[in-house]
């Protein structure tokens, strides 16, 4: 096999394909990206989990074949970023690199070793748009959960159900659930809890390529294409809790919020909370929300923001950080919040595109 | 027919002497291991207050013909053993023909039998060492051995049970390990009428696993089959997804009958090398069958040690059948698995290739090319830390992705980054002082525990409450928390308190303050960073910073240092300088 490549082009598609690399495995062959070339030059990395696919756009085919490139050395050629293309070859005993006066033997590993990718023929898939899609997840991913045995949680669940397109994650004390419409896909089910790390190979994929997705799910696997990749990600297995019944219905106390102004205002506050207090204090009463920390060695803060409340006196207490993390991932100007108790679930919405539902902290 | 015999004075000679009853978990395996001998097909144990009132064990076996009854409380009456030879050649399990009379001598016990295919039964009682006549009695087939005041007449014996709650955990650990090694036999537990387990006969082992503990294990077996000459292992080795903090997992059977070997003990070890975190230990269920004179089990009176004729053979044959099973499991996904020792050439070149690429500060952010920056995994402590100020510039690497060598003014210091990492939480948490704030959950976490573990969590309920937690129980061996306290919401409460059950359950003086240690020196285990994780340079400093703050608890929770400083005139007396 011989190919030249641009160094441009494959320094993104190798920077897509590494989230697919294990960093150990008791397989050394995963820690290879796999090229082929035949019509066209197609690379791929597994490991196990999760596989990547990505068909080149501009390389030049002198030969075809297969060669297994170890990951982390041409991420260290690549990082140098040394020249427009790179040459490479398959030769008797590995792989030669090459590019102007510098040249890199990597040792052989037989290609057909390397586990071969699912085929994507014949699966069902729905299209959408990718810049909708980054936002849903960008939206949720923040509160999954990083547990190592309630697996379910470690990820986000995409489900289309009519027209419409979710995306929900919680880690257990939070809960976002991001939603669109979606044209393609008609009369489809699809449903998949998709781990993290599936998550954040779809976001970097989208963020070089394309301008919208396809998505599937069978039993055990999500499917994903794009123009130029295609994804193939092993599902968490387990129960995501029913979040529909989790979704606060029918409060009475809503207040309309500034974004910035309460992102500001909780800054102010988490700055005199302690590892071992993470609370603030919300004090809603006619005209003014007031933020309070306090620790007995961070001393205290109280800040006051003008809002538009009506109901009855209420304090409720919440880890700060949660607010602040939703505050983030939103672009919007102002946030619905509707309180019930101090010990019941706040929910905060930004139209009805997000809903974030966050669980008070007791503090006596 | 009669079936008991006293025993010729030259086997009593043979046997060791020994005491069998320690405490009512003696009792019931005596008892039970009795009613297996006559064939039971199920066997009900109904215990009260921890065994201390009564203990009543009824089987569905041949029972006992009357001549057999009048036997039964001499000392060394058994109906297993006739000769010397026998003794060398042992496959039932109650074969010292002591249980009954030693039970009868410390309690008021009465046994109520019938023979299979007999109209009538009998009964005999002892009272204290008194026994009384037999009587003709209307009963079911089978033997009920029911015993009650257990150490009555040894005040000393009765003084040193243990609380109700830690008798019936010690019971239900004991009825645990003889019903996995009899899947054939239906058994029910109860304690105070309450319901501990209760196990269908027939159904295999990985069922009964299933049956006794949580739903990780049963998800997470491997089968084991290793034949060799002599020498046959089976059962289930438990993928390492699912790890206890010490050996009580390990369900090891020779012949059918439980036994606590430190061969094989390590030589699971050996099998499970690589696939573990330190401090975890795996859990297993393995039977070694071979020719009972391979092996002498006649060398403690609870036979629970044994000593084999070829210690060798058996210690291989647990390393490869366990190993084997292991390597063909697919363990691929299994989250808690750490490769780390496996690969340590590897990360050697990697922690210096990264020591020697920190002269060039660029490459620090260009070394985790894999994570985008919006949906980056939280690391705790980092974020937690202050960015330094204007602080000279330290040099420090990882090795072997567990420990971080710092240069000092002094000399070298040598870090465990677990330990010292596990020491700042455990501080921080030891230090905080109430009321501090509690994380109410979205959706109840709800636990399955097993059978043993369950029977006694009346009493540790109550500890968890004083931290803070809202636990309440939900149905039958399970729990459901609606809240836990602030610091310890980013654990992962279903293992904490499962874990903490287990532990407090089996520490002597479960009081608040012991087991708030315990909790807290758990979570700051699971929250430090782990050996085998590599840091970044961000991350050590942060580690390195919060140490310098610190001013952290003399008091380790494992009692291992975190901190080791060689001074250059060490290093140099050792170099041979001066």
């Amino acid at each position: 096999m011989k190919i030249k490549m641009s160094l441009a082009e494959l320094s993104a598609a190798w920077g897509v394909l590494t989230t697919a690399v294990p960093q150990r495995s008791p397989r050394p062959v995963l820690s290879n990206i796999k090229i082929r070339s035949a019509e066209q030059v197609e690379l791929s990395a597994t490991d196990l989990d999760i596989g990547i696919r990505y068909v080149f756009e501009e390389a030049q085919i002198e030969d075809q074949g297969e060669i297994l490139v170890n990951a982390e050395k041409m991420s260290r050629i690549l990082r140098e970023n040394p020249s427009d293309s790179i040459e490479m070859e398959g030769t008797e005993n590995g792989t030669r690199l090459s590019y102007g006066s510098d040249e890199f033997h990597l040792p052989g590993e037989d290609p057909s070793h390397f586990p071969a990718s699912p085929e994507f023929k014949g699966k069902k898939m729905f299209e959408i748009d990718k810049g909708v899609f980054q936002t849903l997840i960008r939206q949720t991913a923040f509160s999954a959960a990083h547990e190592e045995t309630r697996y379910a949680l470690n990820g986000v669940l995409l489900e289309l159900s009519g027209t419409e397109f979710k995306a929900v994650a919680t880690d257990g004390k939070r809960l976002t659930l991001a939603r669109t419409k979606c044209k393609g896909g008609k009369g489809m089910e699809f449903k998949a809890l998709v781990p993290l790390k599936g998550i954040q190979a779809l976001d970097k994929i989208l963020s070089l390529d394309d301008v919208s997705i396809e998505l599937g799910a069978d039993d055990g696997n999500l499917y994903a294409k794009t123009k130029r990749a295609e994804v193939i990600c092993r599902l968490l297995e387990g129960n995501f809790p029913e979040y529909e019944e989790v979704i606060p219905k029918g409060y009475e106390n809503r207040v309309k919020l500034n974004r910035q102004v309460l992102a500001s205002k909780l800054r102010l506050a988490d700055a005199f909370t302690t590892e071992e207090t993470k609370a603030v204090k919300m004090h809603f009463e006619k005209g003014n929300l007031t933020i309070t920390a306090q620790g007995p060695e961070s001393g205290e803060a109280r800040v006051v923001m003008a809002v538009e409340y009506e109901g009855a006196p209420m304090d409720i207490a919440f880890n700060p950080q949660y607010f602040l993390d939703g505050m983030k991932v939103l672009t919007d100007e102002s946030v619905l919040l509707e309180i019930q108790d101090a010990n019941a679930s706040a929910k905060l919405t930004a139209g009805e595109a997000f809903t974030y539902v966050i669980m008070p902290l007791s503090l006596d | 027919m009669q079936k008991i015999v006293e025993l010729d004075q030259s086997i009593v000679n043979k046997i060791a002497a020994g005491e069998v009853i320690e405490r009512p978990a003696s009792v019931v395996k005596e008892l039970v291991e009795n009613a297996i001998d006559a064939e039971a097909t199920r066997i009900e144990i109904d215990v009260e207050e921890g065994g201390r009132k009564r203990i009543q064990v009824t089987d569905t076996g041949y029972g006992m013909v009357d001549a057999d009854v009048g036997a039964a409380f001499k000392s060394h009456a058994t109906s297993k053993l006739k000769t010397p030879e026998d003794l060398f050649h042992i496959t039932t399990l109650g074969f010292r023909g002591e249980a009954l009379p030693s039970i009868g001598a410390v309690s008021r016990a009465r046994i109520t039998t019938c023979y299979r295919g007999n109209e009538i039964g009998a009964r005999i009682s002892m009272d204290g060492g008194v026994t009384g006549p037999v009587e003709s009695t209307g009963a079911p087939e089978g033997t009920c051995v029911d015993v009650q005041d257990l150490f009555f007449n040894t005040p000393v014996r009765r003084k040193f049970m243990k609380s109700p709650a830690a008798e019936i955990k010690a019971i239900a650990d004991v009825v645990t390990r003889i019903a996995l090694a009899h899947c054939h036999i239906a058994f029910l537990l109860r304690h105070n009428g309450r319901r501990v387990f209760s196990l269908e006969a027939g159904g295999g082992l990985a069922i009964r696993i299933g049956e006794l503990f949580e739903p990780e294990v049963r998800e997470a077996l491997v089968p084991v089959d290793f034949h060799a000459e002599g020498l046959s292992i089976s059962g289930y080795a438990v993928k390492p997804s699912v790890t206890r903090q010490n050996t009580t997992g390990q369900y090891v059977f020779l012949n059918s009958r439980f036994i606590r070997d430190r061969g094989i003990t390590s030589a699971i070890r050996k099998a499970y090398e690589g696939f573990l975190m330190t401090g975890r230990y795996p859990m297993i269920f393995l039977f070694a069958d071979m020719d009972p004179a391979a092996v002498d089990v006649n060398v403690h009176p609870t036979k629970v040690e044994v000593r084999f004729k070829e210690p060798g053979a058996v210690f291989g044959g647990v390393v490869r059948g366990v190993r084997a099973a292991l390597e063909s499991a697919d363990l691929v996904g299994t989250v808690a698995l750490d490769r780390s020792s496996v690969h340590r050439e590897a990360a050697i070149k990697d922690a210096v290739g990264q020591f020697l690429s920190q002269a060039e500060p660029a490459s620090h952010t260009d070394r985790r090319p894999l994570v985008t920056p919006s949906l980056a995994l939280p690391r705790q402590f980092a974020d937690a830390a202050p960015a330094p100020v204007d602080a000279p510039p330290l040099k420090f690497m990882q090795v072997h992705e567990q420990y971080i060598v710092v240069e000092t003014p002094a000399g070298i210091r040598l870090i465990d980054q677990h330990a010292l990492h596990e020491k700042i939480h455990y501080t921080r948490l030891m230090r905080s002082e109430g009321p501090l704030p509690v994380q109410r959950l979205l959706v109840p976490v709800t636990l399955e525990l097993s059978a043993a573990d369950w029977s006694g969590v009346e009493g540790v309920l109550e500890i968890f409450r004083a931290e803070g937690f809202e636990i309440e129980e939900f149905g039958a061996r399970t729990l459901a928390v609606y809240a836990v306290p602030q610091l310890l919401a980013a654990a992962d409460v279903a293992e904490l308190v499962t874990e903490a059950i287990g532990v407090l359950g089996e520490s002597k003086k479960a009081n608040v303050a012991s087991a708030r240690h315990e909790l807290y020196a758990m979570v700051a285990c699971k929250a430090a960073i782990k050996a085998g994780m590599r840091l970044s340079p961000g991350e050590i400093e942060a580690l390195l910073e919060q140490h310098e703050a610190g001013d952290l608890l003399d008091f380790c929770p494992h009692g291992r240092p975190a901190v080791l400083d060689l001074s250059i005139e060490q290093l140099d007396k050792q170099f041979g300088r001066i």
